[in-house]
């Protein structure tokens, strides 16, 4: 594949499927440093992922594929360094500030899931369907489905535990 | 757009009420290849700087080997060994960084676009491999260790080393081996072990669930 085609591919991506970069960047990193590091890796997987593109895929779930993989391999590197607590930038996120508690109790603990479950979750909380998560993570939808269930219904207790907790 | 599961629903409301995320900026094509630049080159030079230290000892050895007539097979031995070890670090160092690419075996794995339960199992392949390779030039090491005592040895009987120098040619050895193990000792037990069962525990988290059932 030429540069040029390349950079168009990268730059329709980057309009598009800004969002997938900066969820996995959430899910993922643990503080604004991490973050940015995290951020830039993911953008450099994806262009050096294009030529690997096949116009018959759809780019959505190759751009989740390379995103999640890039970030899984990361946290493998990056796992042991000591962190900070996140506080998303204000001009990245924008949410009401009289709600926006249960959203970052949800994403505290997703971020606390292993990365593996973590993958899935925020996959099956972008909207996915569970044959495009297996299509992204491997094995069947029905598997995807199990340990999705599993999950959500782990995390949606522990996050009404704390909702119905007085502040 | 998992209809009729109720956990996904109530969640996903949760979730997608306060996710817009909004001014974003991605980074650009020419801001990623300034990026890949930067990283090919400092990659670049520390190989060369590493080739450059390399190429010294073997052209060393091998004047060592030209102009002394009084060396004896083991001594030759000795440096074929030592340059094989050499030039095995030399091609394992640009193995791992993809020779001008500055991209480890990791990076381009992450990339392939492969599933992530295919790339975790390639990466546990690759990861093993690496490790092998360590261990192959450990034993090497090790290995060279009592030519390198028969070599001192012999320089000494044959009058090239005078005694009072032998201790500090001794150190010298010692330090050069200790360096090598070092580097080894932390590259094959440190961050490898430690990524390879990180890799293997992503695996199992990846095995299909025992009861299927429950989904509903």
């Amino acid at each position: 594949m030429d540069e040029q085609r390349q950079r168009l591919i990268f730059e329709r991506w980057s309009a598009d499927h800004v969002a997938i970069i900066e969820r996995t960047v959430r899910g993922f990193s643990r503080s604004d440093a991490d973050a940015d590091d995290l951020r830039q890796e993911l953008w450099l997987a994806l262009w050096r992922a294009v030529p690997a593109f096949r116009d018959d895929a759809r780019s959505s779930t190759f751009v989740y594929r390379v995103a999640h993989n890039a970030a899984l391999s990361w946290h493998r590197r990056h796992s042991n360094r000591p962190t900070e607590p996140l506080v998303a930038p204000e001009t990245v996120v924008d949410r009401p500030r009289d709600d926006g508690r249960v959203h970052r109790l949800i994403e505290r603990h997703v971020r606390d899931l292993p990365p593996i479950d973590r993958s899935l979750l925020m996959l099956s909380l972008d909207g996915l369907s569970y044959r495009d998560i297996a299509a992204i993570h491997g094995g069947t939808a029905n598997s995807v489905g199990v340990r999705l269930h599993r999950l959500r219904t782990r995390l949606l207790e522990t996050v009404r535990e704390e909702i119905d907790e007085p502040r | 757009m998992n209809p009729g599961n109720r956990p996904t629903d109530e969640l996903n409301a949760l979730w997608q009420r306060h996710d817009a995320i909004t001014d974003v900026t991605p980074l650009t094509p020419d801001a990623i290849l300034r990026e890949l630049g930067r990283r090919r080159r400092r990659v670049t030079t520390g190989l060369v700087v590493v080739a450059v230290a390399f190429a010294t000892l073997t052209i060393l050895s091998i004047a060592v080997a030209v102009t002394a007539s009084d060396l004896d097979v083991r001594h030759y031995a000795y440096l074929t060994l030592l340059n094989g070890l050499i030039w095995s670090g030399w091609g394992l160092a640009c193995q791992r960084c993809r020779f001008g690419r500055g991209e480890s075996w990791a990076t381009s794995v992450a990339v392939s676009a492969m599933t992530v339960a295919d790339t975790l199992r390639l990466a546990l392949t690759e990861s093993r491999r690496h490790r092998h390779r360590l261990t192959l030039i450990g034993i090497g090491l090790l290995a060279g260790l009592p030519l390198i005592v028969w070599s001192l040895s012999l320089l000494t009987e044959l009058g090239r080393i005078p005694a009072d120098q032998l201790p500090a040619r001794i150190a010298f050895a010692a330090a050069a081996y200790a360096i090598a193990a070092g580097c080894l000792i932390a590259d094959r037990f440190g961050r490898h072990r430690n990524e390879a069962r990180q890799i293997e525990r992503m695996i199992e988290s990846t095995a299909e669930p025992e009861d299927l059932t429950s989904c509903r």
